[in-house]
């Protein structure tokens, strides 16, 4: 769609100026970078309507999903489900990623490097017709005009790009959606507040020592999963550009490495075998409200996850994708496994669960502004 | 629970479950406890004006609704052709004060009323009675409210002419009887939403499960607020569910789920065993069993499953009843759109996955091939499993020489996408009249000192045997032991809700056979059980308690990982159903 992607973060001065938009909603102890798209000024009024449209099944081709539909805030903005369902009841690519403080994000996709922008990554869900997931291909017009029709966008969209000669446009209807999700924050979990504070009261024994086992080099949880989001690795790859994206050893597909056929990662947009299996390291943020976990939704619980890591890859005995992903070639050589006591590993999941942020599930300035189906009433 | 009422004005549940004996001496409500209503509540006597706008068969049951409201007495009669004894029952009921003690506001309004069933008792029906009763003169009458959705069961004696008892229980809803199923039929297949969404116009005859309760997130049907069903659509791989609200009756949403490819194109020819047969020995009549050192008696309910009751080992008491309350079947969490499945016997209900062969008692062997104790299993099934939208669940309870015993059920799929998650509510009622109940806290048993709920969660900590929770009296009592994976038998795990109630003789708390307790769609502990427990949970130290334990089962269709599913293989040359039950259920061990 022609965005300049321009990564404001590289200019300081240019950052603090986008910070100051998003100014009451970010603690102030966070200085980190934010990326934002310069073709997309953020407004309190565009990110006002784009939570309508957020909301809003109509802008399903069928309407029967809408953004929400894959990203609830009860679940920390994901759906609970192994991989999402689109409009026709198609399982989508992936497990639903969280849609907390994306602003922080140099990437945003699970296994597209190419997107740095809500504004771009709207497209997928819109445009995605294998399998269909909004349905917007060929039915852009049916629902323009849809949104047009209705009073209350009729007005809005006017108000929001006053000097726009057409408002109505996919676009614009992009760039008000972009603006609500940049608004999502979630930095009230109890090691947030630990932090903020210094208050190590606020953790409990048990979580502190999850939070050492975190970060120590026994485990090395925090080389992939660093930075505001846990997201963030400090890890670098052969050219020293940090690894945002890893192969955990999930699978080995006939032993040759290669994850299912029908989600193999990074590779399907490189087309270099060595991003085989390759997903973006995914925030640990709300895992209370996330489950299940990976790109796939393929594992149910924590344990299960925290499992896959001890054995230094997963092995998977039987069935259409056995493999014994400990030994996949291109899996990350940090993943090779840790013991791991029982209690140690209760420490870690009640570490991992203090960076849960149920404030973000609840909160009014996220919630779903049609009291009733909006499509009916 | 004490106090069991909550205004409706607040928004909030309110769960009023009342027994009374026909002399009116026994427990009523005073009038201050009476739910008062709001303008939702208001909204909801009168049909909506866009539902005037339909078909002439919603017409047509408006100006049956508009009648009946300027009746002294607002109800529509059951619909459903009715024998003499029926149509005798229905009368004697809705000339009880009591049973129609909600079909006005507290301002005389009007609120809409329909009996929805009249159905001969069953044991299940009838086990909070204290004098004996003839069970043959003995009819269930259930009735719904639409203005305060709430439901009204009598036991009429046909022959004293007599109403035994009855119970209201608000945010519930009793089986609707076929007339409802067919108009909400009629308003899926001829909207035209649905027909543009299949491609064509559907017969009636192809809707699946519409006489399953749904809900819809952000419509009336929201955690079944309204009574709404989903008459289901297969198209390919596809369903399609039109989801229609039977309050306002009107389409109110579709909703498109995956049935997975793997499964048969049509269902098993294999022969059903007569209805008639099941119905008269196991519906009708409570079977004894006694074998090994246990001894039981157990029946097929109409909507509770298999229940079990009087169970002692070594002639000691150990459960009084435990049965299936529910199958909450959910295929969106943030839709929250999906099936209030009850399992039970043909006859007595509209519950759509009925009793399909009769009840079996086989040896349960360990790895070497020994007895270790004996089984009774049930099987429920819809006409057309294995193909999308009909079900198959199994329920079964494990009874081990060594004293331990196990409550476990399994979905055997296909079910109606394959993004469900599946939440069987049993409820299990212990015989033991001077119980403690505790929970492992990772050193120390925690006992409970009121009513409550506990999930089980990865943070869950058990003993080194497995145990999570214990039920002890003065002479010993039971470990439980929630499923973990560890059972042998498929099952990966329950991801369960456990609740404590007390169970007091004075009122009934599900002991008689109970009507869908929960919605079929929350993703948290909102599952039914929680009615019993709030607002005010009752102290429960040294008291006689009844364990609900609700498992979550994620279903899977993924190959190698199939889970709740069935699917259909090629086995020497032929296509086979292979069944993937995902078990589920806890176990107890005695000690002393």
């Amino acid at each position: 769609m022609g965005l300049i992607s321009i990564v404001l973060s590289c200019n300081p001065s240019t950052s603090n100026q986008h910070r100051n938009h998003f100014s009451d909603l970010i603690p102030s102890y966070i200085k980190d970078s934010v990326y934002l798209s310069a073709e997309n000024p953020f407004s309190k009024e565009k990110a006002n309507l784009g939570r309508y449209l957020f909301y809003d099944r109509r802008l399903s081709f069928n309407q029967t999903k809408a953004c929400a539909s894959c990203h609830d805030p009860q679940f920390s903005f994901t759906d609970s489900y192994r991989r999402s369902t689109g409009a026709l009841g198609d399982n989508l690519q992936h497990n639903a990623p969280p849609l907390v403080n994306l602003v922080f994000n140099k990437y945003l996709t699970l296994a597209d490097s190419s997107l740095h922008f809500p504004e771009q990554q709207i497209n997928n869900p819109m445009f995605h017709s294998q399998p269909i997931e909004m349905g917007w291909k060929g039915n852009e017009a049916l629902i323009i005009d849809r949104i047009k029709k209705d009073t209350f966008y009729s007005r809005q969209m006017k108000l929001v790009f006053p000097d726009e000669k057409n408002p109505f446009t996919k676009q614009h209807i992009q760039f008000a959606i972009a603006c609500f999700i940049k608004t999502i924050f979630s930095f009230n979990s109890v090691y947030d507040r630990y932090r903020q504070t210094g208050k190590e009261a606020l953790l409990s024994a048990s979580e502190k020592r999850g939070m050492d086992l975190f970060f120590s080099e026994r485990l090395a949880c925090s080389h992939c999963h660093s930075g505001i989001n846990f997201s963030t690795p400090v890890i670098t790859d052969d050219q020293g550009r940090k690894a945002y994206y890893q192969n955990t050893g999930l699978y080995n597909v006939n032993g040759r490495g290669y994850y299912p056929a029908y989600d193999q990662g990074l590779v399907e947009l490189s087309r270099n075998s060595i991003d085989m299996g390759k997903y973006r390291v995914p925030t640990l943020r709300n895992l209370l409200f996330t489950a299940p976990y990976f790109h796939d939704g393929s594992a149910a619980a924590l344990d299960e996850v925290i499992n896959v890591y001890a054995n230094g890859g997963r092995n998977i005995i039987s069935g259409a994708y056995a493999g014994d992903g400990r030994k996949n070639p291109y899996k990350n050589n940090l993943i090779n496994g840790f013991r791991l006591t029982s209690p140690e590993k209760n420490d870690l999941i009640h570490f991992l669960l203090s960076l849960s942020d149920s404030s973000v599930c609840n909160n009014p300035l996220y919630a779903n502004p049609f009291k009733q189906d909006e499509t009916k009433n | 629970m004490r106090q069991k009422t909550k205004l409706l004005s607040t928004g909030c549940l309110l769960f009023v479950t009342l027994l009374t004996g026909c002399d009116n001496n026994s427990t009523t409500v005073s009038k201050s406890t009476i739910p008062a209503y709001d303008k939702d509540v208001l909204n909801s006597i009168v049909v909506s004006a866009d539902s005037l706008r339909t078909f002439p068969f919603v017409e047509q049951r408006v100006s049956v609704i508009k009648e009946a409201l300027k009746n002294p007495l607002p109800v529509m009669l059951c619909q459903d052709s009715l024998n003499s004894n029926q149509q005798l029952a229905q009368l004697i009921a809705l000339s009880d004060t009591g049973f129609t003690k909600y079909v006005f506001t507290n301002t005389h309004l009007p609120l809409r009323n329909e009996v929805f069933g009249i159905y001969p008792a069953r044991q299940s029906d009838l086990v909070t009675l204290k004098e004996p009763v003839t069970p043959a003169n003995v009819y269930r009458v259930e009735m719904y409210n639409y203005g305060l959705n709430l439901s009204s069961f009598a036991m009429v004696d046909v022959k004293k002419q007599q109403v035994l008892f009855y119970s209201h229980q608000l945010e519930s809803q009793p089986d609707i009887p076929a007339a409802l199923k067919n108009l909400a039929v009629q308003i899926a297949a001829a909207s035209p939403e649905v027909q543009q969404a299949l491609g064509f116009k559907p017969g009636e005859k192809d809707a699946l499960m519409a006489s399953t309760k749904t809900a819809l997130n952000r419509t009336r049907c929201e955690r079944s607020h309204h009574l709404c069903v989903a008459p289901t659509f297969i198209k390919n791989d596809k369903a399609l569910w039109a989801i229609v609200d039977l309050t306002d009756h009107r389409l109110v949403g579709l909703r498109w789920t995956n049935v997975g490819n793997t499964g048969p194109a049509e269902a098993l020819t294999e022969k059903k065993l007569q209805d008639d047969k099941i119905t008269a020995c196991y519906c009708e009549l409570e079977q004894e069993l006694k074998k090994n050192a246990w001894s039981l008696k157990y029946m097929l309910t109409s909507s509770d499953g298999l229940r079990i009751a009087d169970v002692s080992f070594n002639n000691k008491p150990v459960l009084r009843s435990a049965k299936l309350v529910d199958w909450h079947v959910n295929y969106s969490g943030t839709d929250g759109f999906g099936y209030s499945d009850a399992v039970g016997c043909p006859y007595f209900s509209q519950a759509a996955v009925i009793a399909w062969e009769v009840p079996k008692v086989a040896e349960l062997k360990d790895d070497k091939n020994n007895t270790i104790g004996f089984v009774l299993e049930q099987v429920f099934r819809s006409e057309g499993w294995p193909t999308p939208c009909n079900y198959n669940y199994q329920q079964r309870y494990e009874f081990y020489n060594d004293g331990r015993f196990r409550v476990t059920c399994a979905s055997n799929g296909r079910g109606c996408g394959n993004n469900g998650t599946y939440r069987p509510v049993f409820r299990i009622a212990f015989a033991e009249q001077h119980n403690n109940f505790s929970s492992w806290d990772g050193r120390n048993w925690k006992t409970w000192e009121q009513e409550q709920w506990q999930e089980q969660t990865s943070l869950s900590n058990y003993t080194k045997e497995g145990y999570m929770y214990k039920l002890a009296s003065a002479g010993g009592g039971y470990y439980m032991e929630p499923g973990n994976g560890q059972f042998g038998d498929g099952g990966k795990g329950d991801n369960s809700y456990v609740y404590v109630t007390k169970h007091e003789t004075g009122r009934d708390e599900g002991e008689n056979d109970l009507s869908t307790i929960g919605p079929c769609c929350n993703t948290d502990y909102h599952q039914g059980p929680e009615k019993f427990i709030e607002p005010q949970p009752e102290s429960i130290n040294n008291s006689s308690l009844v364990v609900w334990y609700v498992a979550q089962l994620k279903n899977d269709d993924r190959k190698g990982s199939e889970y709740c599913w069935s699917a259909s293989v090629l086995e020497n040359g032929v296509y086979t159903t292979k069944i993937y039950p995902c078990y589920c259920g806890p176990m107890f061990i005695p000690f002393k």
